[in-house]
């Protein structure tokens, strides 16, 4: 990661905008940060591109040539030429020879030099192109250990996707199975209400019938013992609220058809308006209507005990009802039965 | 021109170049002098100055390219950074030559309108040149990369490339404290190298 003061620093410096005195502390940083030699090479090439964008202007045509000119001026002046030697005179023979042999060994010596020097110009040159392609090598390391921190980088991302992948699965699956216990508690909850709900109806049920055996026994009750040997023409029925009838409401009927009367057990009938009476139907199949058994007198407690007569003789009365009717009974039954046997 | 040398590619004629060949040097030449003699007339704001900088500039390849390190650049930025250190060795020598000193002059240099030195009047023939270097394309994102940029990034970058200011100058000619004008510089740079990376 390279800090904000190092981007100003190679930014400047790629323009070449970088005073020398910061120019020495950052090329000793760029020596050793491939990073920043990276960000570098591509600022530099960002700045010769803009070149692109300049104005252009085409160099003097004759300027080609004066520079290919100048080169072989370079070469030349590389080659020094010798000066030619005054000549001796005949007094100082010896004096002649001294320079051209102090030449001669200057010469060699220039010979040795320029051969060590040319041997060690190569051997720059040769380490220059070694620093240069090692460089290289270290930039394509670099390359190398950035792509392999991408593709770790990458993996640690999919792993990761996969982890929270496999977390949201199991919330998924948790949660389904949270749904399935609730949905379980609710329908063992639902069954055993209804369990519950049966065994009330059961027991009910059981208490209807305990009533109606008391009921019956109340209502033999009410037979003199003279009557008992008649009882084979006696009729017993038990009146069961109809589904508008009230839920709690129960009777009992005897009705002997030799005597022509009845008694009759009714408990927990609701109380009336002022403007309405109980009245008791004998159902005979063979009769086109009912006939009255008279207007019931229900005390405050929805109880009665009535003997009861019908208006006309009935030999074949089989069935018997209650209904709600207008104070003082009806001629015909209303619609709205409480109770019927069956 | 022979068929091997067209064929090679910049690192390839520096070599050559450093091995004392001419005609690499003379294709070298064809090829950059166009954009290198602009960049430093931009500079100097003079055709004498411009070309005998110039003339230095092709002799100091003739006698480094065996220095050339391909890791800090491509060959023709490597030459570009030669000319502007002539250019700037120059304008040290003679600091009145230079017209980009201020804050006035300098926002034309990137845009499309004509010259304010008949000097730097462009030459259609040097412009194709361009294009052969970079490719129309390449040549129009520089251009958008540009003129995108905030005035004040832009301003500061033409002056430090065109006009071989350091930071201080630079600070002192737009009147911004130093700090300023690093930032800036920084975030345009980024920009354009982020803009122009792809086609780099």
């Amino acid at each position: 990661m390279i800090d904000e003061r190092r981007e100003a620093q190679a930014s400047l410096y790629a323009l070449g905008a970088l005073p020398p005195e910061e120019t020495l502390e950052f090329e000793t940083a760029l020596r050793s940060d491939l990073q920043l030699q990276l960000l570098v090479k591509e600022l530099r090439g960002t700045a010769s591109a803009l070149v692109a964008a300049l104005p252009q202007v085409a160099p003097p045509a004759s300027l080609k040539q004066r520079i290919l000119q100048a080169l072989d001026g370079s070469e030349q002046r590389s080659e020094s030429s010798p000066v030619a030697p005054p000549a001796p005179g005949p007094e100082n023979a010896w004096m002649f020879w001294v320079p051209w042999a102090l030449a001669a060994c200057f010469a060699f010596l220039c010979v040795l030099l320029i051969s060590l020097g040319h041997s060690l110009r190569q051997q720059a040159v040769q380490l220059q192109q070694d620093l240069n392609e090692r460089t290289q090598q270290a930039l394509q390391l670099q390359e190398q250990v950035n792509q392999l921190e991408n593709t770790a980088g990458q993996a640690a991302t999919n792993y990761q996707v996969r982890i929270s992948e496999i977390q949201r699965q199991v919330l998924q699956r948790v949660e389904e199975i949270n749904r399935q216990t609730a949905a379980l508690t609710n329908q063992l909850q639902q069954q055993n209400a209804e369990a519950r709900r049966q065994l009330g109806l059961v027991q009910t049920a059981a208490d209807n019938l305990k009533r109606e055996k008391r009921m019956l026994e109340e209502a033999l009750a009410g037979v003199s013992n003279g009557d008992k040997d008649r009882i084979n023409s006696v009729r017993l029925a038990v009146l069961r609220p109809t589904a508008t009838g009230p839920a709690g409401a129960i009777g009992a009927s005897v009705w002997s058809s030799q005597d022509q009367r009845g008694q009759l057990v009714i408990e927990n009938l609701p109380p009336l308006g002022p403007n309405q009476a109980y009245q008791l139907w004998l159902i005979d199949p063979k009769l086109a209507i009912p006939v009255s058994g008279g207007v019931l007198p229900a005390d405050n407690a929805g109880g009665l005990r009535v003997q009861f007569t019908p208006e006309i003789r009935m030999d074949g009365a089989e069935r018997f009802a209650v209904s709600i009717e207008p104070r003082g009974g009806s001629r015909t039954p209303s619609p709205r039965i409480v109770l019927t046997s069956q | 021109m022979n068929a091997s040398h067209q064929s090679l590619d910049d690192t390839q004629w520096l070599r050559r170049i450093a091995r004392r060949d001419r005609e690499a040097l003379a294709l070298f030449y064809d090829r950059y002098s166009g954009m290198l003699y602009s960049t430093l007339l931009l500079a100097l704001n003079n055709r004498e100055e411009a070309a005998g900088a110039l003339q230095e500039v092709f002799i100091q390849i003739w006698d480094q390219a065996g220095a050339y390190d391909p890791a800090m650049g491509k060959p023709f930025t490597w030459a570009l950074t030669l000319a502007r250190r002539r250019a700037s060795d120059r304008l040290r020598r003679h600091p009145q030559r230079s017209h980009l000193g201020s804050a006035s002059t300098s926002t034309w240099i990137w845009s499309d309108q004509s010259s304010p030195s008949p000097s730097l009047s462009p030459n259609p023939s040097a412009s194709s040149d361009v294009t052969k270097v970079f490719g129309h394309e390449q040549v129009t994102l520089i251009r958008i990369a540009l003129e995108e940029l905030p005035a004040e990034q832009r301003q500061a970058i033409e002056m430090a490339f065109a006009g071989g200011l350091g930071q201080n100058e630079l600070a002192d000619a737009l009147g911004q404290p130093v700090s300023i004008i690093k930032a800036r510089i920084r975030r345009g740079m980024l920009t354009l190298r982020e803009r122009l990376k792809r086609i780099l």
